[in-house]
């Protein structure tokens, strides 16, 4: 298996840096066939691992391998040691699984996406190395892995953001995108200098036990420690506060968007959430923290998606929404609800951006909603793929979202049923989030696929090409099959929940009797139906209903379209007091530090020229101080 | 038993600076050439050090009477602190050699004479075993120095080389009087006799803070430090990548060579003043260099804000923190280094050195673009790089016993992200700016060959820095014992 | 004989007069003169010393300094000859740009 772990990190790496150095030589397709093939295979090697795993006893389904020592220094307990390696179980897999899975289809879409691209071949050097990164952000054997994958996810996505780096925008949404994510990982770098000097390792496979070992003595566990790492999970996850990068991050090319900013790398905070479940779940509040903001984001999120023109910026909000969710499931202890949801949500988010990947694709670069409609009859089937998308995303049964989406809905309203009334609050939100969720996914089908056109007269739109149609037609089948394949609480069918369970902290959470159970389902599913109908109705012929509600509500409706102006809160109470205070250093450091230094030489310049008034050559002068000093002496000397 | 390479390493540069300056009718390009040949042996007998280990001990040593009636002797020996700096310096020396055909076309020879006299002194820093030989080589190093800014530099060389040469003059001045007051009392000049020497805990005090003030201008600490930038900004490439490569890390490394161990009580009394200044630094010298315009003064600043960080790692007094500063003060040599010559390199096109005239360069110079982003990473701690490793092992060093100092540096990493993804974005992304942006070439092979020894270090310490670690530590842990026994006394 | 303390006296004052005319003339063959003046401060401490302590050693750092005194201005007035050759003038400000 160790063979299998490094060749999962080191063929990602050996294309990046093979496709980095030739790629002016390379072709767009060229690099891009190496690059998915690398990618196929990866995915070959993951599902290796698991069947290898598969093969082994429940509780021994872990497989460490240690490539070379990174470090060892100090001694006792001042101990640090670190190796580079791999660390294969079932949530490092499952996440191998999907990463590669879905990864490998959008690098075969990228190669026709992105034919006509300049610097094609540098795009895919940039995706290999992200592929890198995020195989080691989860495959990695300790924390210190993780988060060099981490961080490397967080350049990659930096890089390829900005590809376009001609265009103003972009530049600035990948250096954005780079700096609100260092925030979060200043939080999980402090978190791992707390680990290491609590528990004396930052290895993944002694963790668990020597936190459950510390528990056992009596050790109280900080939840300020834990609040470190979901700082940084907040940050890679797009959560509140700091959800601001990932809209902005859509300037980059669309497969990108899919599988960066969708299906695998804002994922990776909800990874390190259920890597680190034994130590949430010690650290007392942190949980209630977790959830609250998880539930906050989602509905927060869902709102602004509402009124967006951009077909990308409301995909790109629905996801900052859906990661609410599935922080929502953690909060609530229900790691591997969690982990489910990631998993459909990969597919059908990952199938509606190369949808959207398509319809831009087709119009020219054109993204505004507002200036699409009627295109199911150009593009038949990315419209009927889209819209099996949208119905994941929307909780429609029997598509994938709804299992995962209502297993976790499930799970707050069995933590309030059970006696915690503030997850009443947190069941609400989410209910209300999933009828935002239908209400904006039926409005962006409706405005783009349905009613009359609205396109320049001049457009002609026409289908993708086969490299782009199958990756769209595979997602749209795991967007039908995923989520009923892997779990259906109300039939005890959940292989996803039972391969993870090793590997998470339980959820101690008495079952909600079956009818109750198909009760809620019901519920569920009649909202996204009825949501689904009224989006649909009031966007489409000349949108009066929604014109209406517009006119009625124009303070909100504004606040909705103005994304609540986060971006111009941020700016005026953190971006300008902080770009004020350097202003200010500059002027402290010139005018009072080196003034000071400035002032001690002039001070000695002056008395320099006040001595040097003595001395002007004057021979009477001199002879008048002498005579002086010798008065002086004289008068010393007696008296 | 003396071993004589590193007598060698000094006394080579030292001849062939003295050749070169008696040599008063060599043309330029034969001296250049001299220059560049002597510092490339110099690089090669330099290797050696790094590979013998002696478990924390010196190595090479070297040992002769010098001034016996003070018990001063000529005595150099190297461990797994001094060997990296050695070959740091060896290796940059050369680089900067090479940079120098882009910019320095008058008064070549004087300049390799000026190179090769200060490589001398550098080395002889970081191998001296005697303080008063320590001494004469801290002070050797300053006056080339002086004068590569003075006579090679800008517009306001004048002004910058008088402020550096005073700025260090004011603080080894203090150094000197505390170096013969210890040499009297012991009556050796000898680092293993001196740490024997048993100190009251005033007079510990004041020899501390003499010795500190003069390794903490040269770091330079904040409030210390106005001298950094305007040396940097008017001096040639070389001058820079010198000065922050080597010059600055002699005062961190004196203050764990000498402060730390010689000291112990004093520093570790003053260990937070010295931690709290650091952070200061971190944090200031960060918004510092985002405040500002010119390429140079923002690298100038973000040395201030790195040079905190082996500050902090060192007055943790703990040994993972204490061995990140020294693998720190390495990555900052390189990082740094590589930052100044693409600088030089730049500005030997475009004739400016303000952020505003730039933009758009990725299109137009892609190799230029990778060098710089590369080097970027590299300085703002990007893990797979060099500079992570250290600032890592600094934080988490230092966390255990201060975490609040820890953590409030951690938030330097933050800032430096901003300042440095700044500068990239205003050089290589956006529109073109300068209307002669298409004139300036890519870089040539010269360049890229000086640049690659530097990017392929940066890796090789960023993907396996064990080596190199468990070189640096044993040493570490000797000069940390004094101050430690302190600790746990108190 | 006198007590060490006066041989102390007049090195001072003879130091410091060699700085006060150091850091006040700009003619460099005066500001010459000055150091040599605080060169010689130092050999007095160092006779004086030589004849209450350890002889050998003051006197040989006297005979240092004076051979050290002795160089500089060999070094010395030939750079202030070389400066009057360039610019037809002894005074120190006129050399401020290090560079010709």
């Amino acid at each position: 298996m160790s063979t299998v772990g490094a060749l999962l990190l080191g063929l990602p790496l050996a294309a990046a840096t093979l496709i980095g150095i030739l790629h002016r030589r390379l072709s767009t397709r060229t690099a891009g066939t190496l690059a998915f093939a690398m990618a196929a295979t990866c995915f070959g090697l993951a599902v290796a691992a698991f069947t290898h795993l598969r093969g082994l006893p429940e509780d021994a389904r872990h497989v460490a391998a240690t490539f070379w020592s990174f470090l060892e220094l100090g001694r006792g307990d001042a101990a640090l040691t670190l190796d580079v390696g791999v660390w294969l179980d079932p949530l490092s897999v499952t996440w191998a699984l999907f990463i590669t899975g879905v990864g490998s289809l959008i690098f075969l879409y990228s190669i026709s996406y992105m034919e006509h691209e300049a610097g094609g071949a540098r795009y895919f050097a940039c995706l290999c190395l992200f592929l890198f990164s995020m195989l080691t952000l989860v495959l990695g054997k300790n924390l210190f892995l993780t988060f060099l994958g981490w961080e490397g996810v967080g350049l990659c996505s930096y890089l390829l953001i900005g590809f376009e780096y001609g265009k103003e925008t972009a530049a600035q949404a990948g250096r954005k995108a780079f700096l609100v994510n260092r925030i979060g990982d200043v939080g999980f770098l402090l978190g791992m200098f707390w680990t290491w000097k609590l528990f004396g390792t930052l290895e993944h496979g002694e963790l668990t036990p020597k936190l459950a070992a510390g528990l056992a003595a009596g050790i109280a566990l900080p939840p300020l420690l834990a609040l470190c790492y979901f700082v940084g999970a907040c940050g890679k996850s797009a959560q509140l506060p700091l959800f601001v990068w990932l809209p902005d991050a859509m300037a980059g090319p669309t497969p990108v968007s899919a599988l960066i900013h969708a299906a695998t790398m804002v994922t990776a905070g909800i990874y390190l959430l259920c890597r680190l479940s034994s130590l949430f779940v010690a650290a007392d509040w942190a949980l209630d923290v977790v959830a609250f903001t998880g539930a906050a984001t989602a509905l927060f999120a869902g709102l602004i998606a509402l009124r967006q023109r951009d077909i990308k910026r409301v995909l790109a909000y629905s996801t900052v929404s859906q990661l609410g969710y599935m922080f929502l499931a953690c909060g609530l202890g229900a790691f591997a609800s969690s982990a489910f949801h990631v998993v459909t949500h990969a597919f059908f988010k990952a199938l509606l951006f190369l949808g959207s990947g398509a319809v831009i694709h087709a119009l020219h670069g054109e993204q505004d909603l507002w200036k699409m409609g009627g295109l199911k009859h150009h593009l038949p089937k990315t419209a009927f793929a889209m819209r099996i998308g949208a119905f994941a995303l929307a909780g429609i049964a029997p598509f994938a979202g709804f299992f995962s989406k209502d297993e976790i809905l499930g799970v707050a309203f069995a933590r309030a049923y059970a006696g915690d009334p503030a997850c009443w609050v947190l069941w609400g939100a989410g209910v209300l989030t999933a009828a935002l969720t239908a209400f904006y996914s039926a409005r962006m089908i409706t405005l783009c696929f349905d009613g009359s056109s609205r396109l320049d007269a001049h457009s002609h739109p026409h289908e993708a090409p086969a490299p782009m149609a199958i990756p769209l037609n595979v997602l749209a089948v795991l967007s039908l099959v995923g989520g009923i394949g892997l779990g259906f609480e109300a039939l005890h069918w959940l292989p996803l929940h039972h391969w993870l369970a090793p590997t998470l902290a339980p959820l101690d959470l008495p079952p909600l009797p079956g009818a109750l159970l198909w009760g809620l389902m019901t519920l569920a599913f009649l909202i996204a139906v009825l949501f689904w109908r009224i989006g649909a109705k009031w966007y489409s012929g000349d949108c009066e209903p929604a014109r209406a509600a517009e006119l009625t509500f124009p303070r909100f409706a504004g606040a909705l379209a103005g994304r609540f102006f986060v971006d111009e809160i941020y700016g005026a109470l953190i971006v300008r007091p902080l770009r004020f205070l350097a202003a200010l250093a500059l002027q402290f450091d010139v005018r009072v530090v080196d003034g000071a230094a400035r002032g001690l030489g002039q001070f000695a310049a002056l008395v320099g020229t006040g001595v040097r008034i003595v001395q002007n050559g004057t021979v009477q002068r001199y002879a008048f101080w002498m005579v002086a000093g010798a008065i002086a002496l004289l008068w010393l000397a007696l008296g | 038993m003396n071993d004589p390479l590193l007598v060698l390493l000094i006394g080579g540069p030292l001849a062939a600076a003295l050749l070169l300056a008696l040599l008063p009718g060599l043309r330029p390009e034969p001296a250049r050439l001299l220059t560049l040949l002597v510092t490339l042996a110099t690089f090669a007998a330099s290797l050696p050090l790094l590979a013998t280990d002696a478990g924390g001990g010196m190595t090479h040593g070297f040992d002769a009477p010098w001034i016996a009636e003070f018990g001063i002797r000529f005595s150099l020996g190297v461990d797994g602190i001094a060997a990296p700096l050695v070959v740091l310096t060896t290796l940059l020396m050369p680089l900067v050699v090479l940079a120098s055909y882009g910019h320095v076309h008058d008064r070549v020879r004087q300049y390799g004479v000026l190179l090769l006299a200060m490589e001398a002194g550098m080395i002889g820093v970081f191998a001296a075993q005697d303080l008063v030989l320590f001494y004469v080589f801290f002070e050797m190093s300053l006056v080339p120095l002086y004068l590569l800014i003075g006579v090679y530099g800008g517009a306001r060389r004048t002004y910058a080389a008088l402020k550096f040469f005073l700025f260090t003059v004011a603080g080894s001045l203090p150094l000197l009087l505390a170096i013969l007051w210890l040499v009297q009392r012991a009556g050796s000049a000898d680092l293993a006799v001196l740490k024997q020497l048993p100190l009251a805990p005033g007079e510990q005090g004041w020899l501390f803070a003499a010795f500190a003030a003069a390794f903490c201008v040269k770091v330079p600490l904040v409030p210390l430090h106005t001298w950094l930038p305007d040396a940097h900004v008017e001096a040639p490439t070389g001058g820079s990548v010198i000065l922050a490569g080597v010059t600055l890390k002699m005062g961190t490394y004196g203050l764990l060579r000498f402060c730390l161990p010689l000291f112990p009580d004093a520093s570790v009394r003053h260990a937070p003043l010295l931690l709290a200044l650091a952070v200061i630094g971190i944090l200031y010298g960060a918004l510092l260099a985002w405040a500002q315009k010119d390429l140079k003064k923002i690298i100038a600043y973000s040395s201030v804000s790195h040079l905190g960080f082996v500050v902090l790692g060192l007055f943790a007094v703990q040994t993972t923190a204490a061995s990140g500063a020294v693998l720190q003060m390495v990555n900052h040599g390189l990082s740094t280094g590589a930052l100044f010559l693409l600088i030089g390199m730049i500005y030997e096109r475009a004739h400016t050195r303000q952020l505003a005239d730039f933009g758009g360069l990725a299109r137009t110079m892609p190799r230029f673009a990778v060098c710089l982003v590369l080097a970027t990473l590299s300085s703002i701690g990007v893990p797979g790089l060099n500079g992570f490793v250290g600032e890592f092992l600094i934080l988490i060093g230092t966390w255990r016993d201060h975490p609040v100092a820890a953590g409030c540096a951690s938030v330097g990493v933050l800032l430096g992200a901003i300042y440095m993804l700044g500068l990239v974005k205003g050089l290589l992304f956006g529109p073109i700016v300068h209307p002669k942006t298409a004139t300036w070439r890519d870089l040539n092979s010269r360049e890229l060959l000086l640049l690659a020894p530097l990017f392929a270090l940066m890796f090789a310490i960023g993907f396996a820095p064990k080596a190199l670690l468990d070189r640096i530590e044993p040493p570490v842990q000797r000069m940390l014992e004094a101050p430690r026994l302190v600790q746990e006394r108190r | 004989m006198a007590p060490q303390s006066w041989y102390l006296i007049v090195s001072a004052l003879l130091f410091g007069l060699g700085i006060v005319g150091f850091v006040t003339r700009r003619n460099s063959l005066v500001m010459f003169m000055s150091v040599e003046l605080m060169l010689n401060a130092a050999n007095l401490v160092f006779v004086a010393a030589a004849r209450d302590h350890v002889p050998a050693r003051g006197s040989a750092c006297a005979l240092f300094v004076i051979a050290v005194a002795a160089s500089e201005v060999a070094v010395g007035l030939a750079l202030v000859l070389a400066l009057f050759r360039l610019k037809k003038s002894v005074d120190s400000d006129a050399v401020r740009e290090l560079r010709a």
